[in-house]
């Protein structure tokens, strides 16, 4: 089997990361780039730090890696009696899909400072199911709470005078008991 | 959050999918209020999610029991019905009559001791407001009536549903040989219009897709829809089945499939339903048997009581907003004991789930939703649909 395919991103510290060129192009953004073939030197990425680089392509890779182990489960599959082992690769595909979806979870299990990050980095390199994740994440982050633990939460500032949220509380009541 | 593009903060908020939480969210800070408080966002976020029930107000003792999510994010006791006016003259509290509802509004009336009208109101208990009307004067007079709560003209323009300043009342008044029908229309004229309705008996065989259905006799089904007011009808085949004789043994119901169709349901005698669904392709109004249900066998599986006679029970007028679901009577004891218990069973004529209902007598479950629009008007100065025309 041929090594996969590599490509060099470069983070906005100038830090290099090598990775499959499958899980690169999770992202719209750099498949794009390798499309218009604008790799030479690696991928300039000058909106995404490392640290927030290296947290998105440990998303890619485990995503990337899970797709495949999927394709070739599909393969092993149709390729029937051929194989012999088709049923033991389809339960591992459905295996990876209870992994995935508890990776996920733990994923985004991280302070709101990361999360905002990895928002911006998905939304930058258009990494759509991440940022998808990270979207639900930080709603679920707002269901349950009161404004105030929202602000506290998001680093919101209170920009209403107190007689502006007396009358907005007065407005719905009901939501605020 | 500053650093966040506003496209995805309005992803975001569309994602929040409970309306009190958005309706908190809305008043954290000035730049989440006035994404929350356009109309097109509310327009979206409805689109999204429905308004979850936040419980349910049962026919015979008017009062509120939370859904599985404790009421939405709501206090339960917000959905206290105390603030409905009694007879002020006579001291005597108003015993008040669940009629319908629709979204987060009730319809009830009752029997006024004064004068010997029926008062009527229309209201919201979560936010504690209501609206009198004065029914048509027929409507105290004759016993046998029904009201139902439609919505506005401008509900859907509106980014919702019905509200306390959209809305419509139908009331039917039933004469024995015929049938007066009188549309209330909140804001327009407040006064009664009537609607012919071409029908000497009016026979509610149930709801689906917001519409509700009646049996009017001679294989004749007369349809309103909740949502335009509009009535029409369709006709149930020849030859098949004996329609009036299976309406007067409550033997015929209408639900919904999941998928969003309707579903015609007869019950034979022996304990077996029939399901009839309409022929696919649009406008035709060929009925077919699709699905032949052994009822008695399918109870005896799941180890739940069942006796002749049984009957569908018109509980299911406002008792399930996704179809599917009959309700089942039948009659534990013996036909000649005076008194019998009777036993209800909800039966998901998909799944095939059936389970016992924990008290009959309570009779309709009437569902009642959190308001929707809510008030934005504090900073935004939009014209919401929710504003109170009386304050």
């Amino acid at each position: 089997m041929a090594s996969p395919a590599m490509v060099t991103l470069i983070s906005s510290d100038d830090a290099r990361f090598e990775v499959t060129e499958a899980a690169a192009t999770m992202s719209q953004t750099i498949r794009h780039m390798i499309e218009d073939g604008c790799t030479d030197g690696g991928i300039p990425l000058p909106n995404v730090p490392a640290r927030t680089l290296a947290k998105v392509l440990e998303y890619c890779n485990k995503h990337a890696a899970a797709t495949a182990a999927e394709s070739s489960a599909a393969g092993g599959a149709a390729a029937g009696s051929d194989s012999g082992s088709s049923s033991s690769a389809d339960s591992a595909g459905k295996d990876d899909g209870v992994d995935l979806a508890s990776f996920d979870k733990a994923f985004v299990e991280v302070d709101t400072d990361t999360l905002y990050d990895l928002l911006l980095a998905a939304n930058y390199l258009d990494v759509k199911t991440l940022l998808d994740l990270c979207c639900q994440k930080v709603a679920d982050m707002i269901r349950g709470k009161t404004p105030e633990q929202i602000r506290q939460t998001f680093g919101i500032k209170n920009d209403f005078s107190p007689e502006e949220e007396e009358k907005i509380r007065k407005e719905n009541q009901w939501a605020f008991e | 959050m500053d650093a966040i593009p506003l496209d995805l903060l309005e992803v975001i908020l569309l994602l929040v999918a409970w309306p009190v939480f958005l309706v908190r969210a809305a008043s954290t800070c000035k730049q989440w209020r006035r994404i929350i408080a356009r109309p097109d966002f509310l327009w979206r976020f409805r689109c999204l999610h429905r308004p979850p029930v936040a419980g349910y107000y049962y026919e015979t003792t008017i009062r509120f029991t939370p859904s599985w999510w404790p009421s939405g994010g709501v206090d339960a006791r917000r959905f206290a019905l105390d603030f409905l006016p009694g007879d002020d003259d006579l001291y005597i509290p108003a015993v008040w009559r669940l009629r319908d509802s629709r979204g987060s509004l009730l319809l009830l009336d009752h029997y006024n001791h004064r004068d010997g009208s029926r008062d009527m109101v229309v209201c919201e208990p979560v936010t504690r407001r209501f609206q009198k009307i004065r029914p048509p004067a027929q409507f105290a007079r004759f016993y046998s009536t029904a009201a139902f709560l439609l919505d506005g003209d401008n509900a859907q323009q509106a980014a919702g549903g019905i509200s306390l300043s959209s809305f419509k009342v139908l009331c039917l008044i039933y004469y024995g040989k015929h049938i007066d029908a009188r549309v209330f229309t909140w804001g327009e004229s407040y006064s009664w219009r009537d609607t012919s309705i071409d029908s000497e008996s009016m026979n509610v065989i149930g709801v689906a897709m917001g519409s509700i259905h009646w049996y009017a006799g001679r294989r004749k089904v007369v349809t309103l829809d909740k949502r335009s007011a509009e009535f029409s009808s369709f006709t149930l085949p020849a030859g098949t089945e004996d329609w009036d004789s299976l309406v007067n043994q409550h033997r015929l119901a209408v639900t919904a499939s999941r998928d969003g169709g309707v579903r015609i349901v007869v019950g034979v005698a022996g304990g077996d339903m029939k399901v009839f669904a309409r022929l696919p392709g649009g406008g035709s109004c060929e009925w077919v048997l699709r699905k032949w249900i052994p009822l008695s066998s399918f109870m005896a599986i799941h180890g739940l009581p069942w006796r002749e006679p049984w009957y569908f029970s018109h509980l299911p007028i406002s008792n399930h907003r996704t179809g599917a679901v009959l309700i089942v009577t039948t009659r534990m004891s013996l036909s000649h004991e005076p008194t019998t218990t009777p036993l209800m069973f909800r039966v998901d004529i998909e799944t095939m789930a059936a389970e016992r209902m924990p008290d009959p007598n309570l009779g309709t479950a009437y569902p009642c939703e959190l308001p929707w629009p809510p008030v934005f008007r504090t900073i935004t100065k939009m014209i919401d649909d929710h504003g109170d025309r009386a304050t």
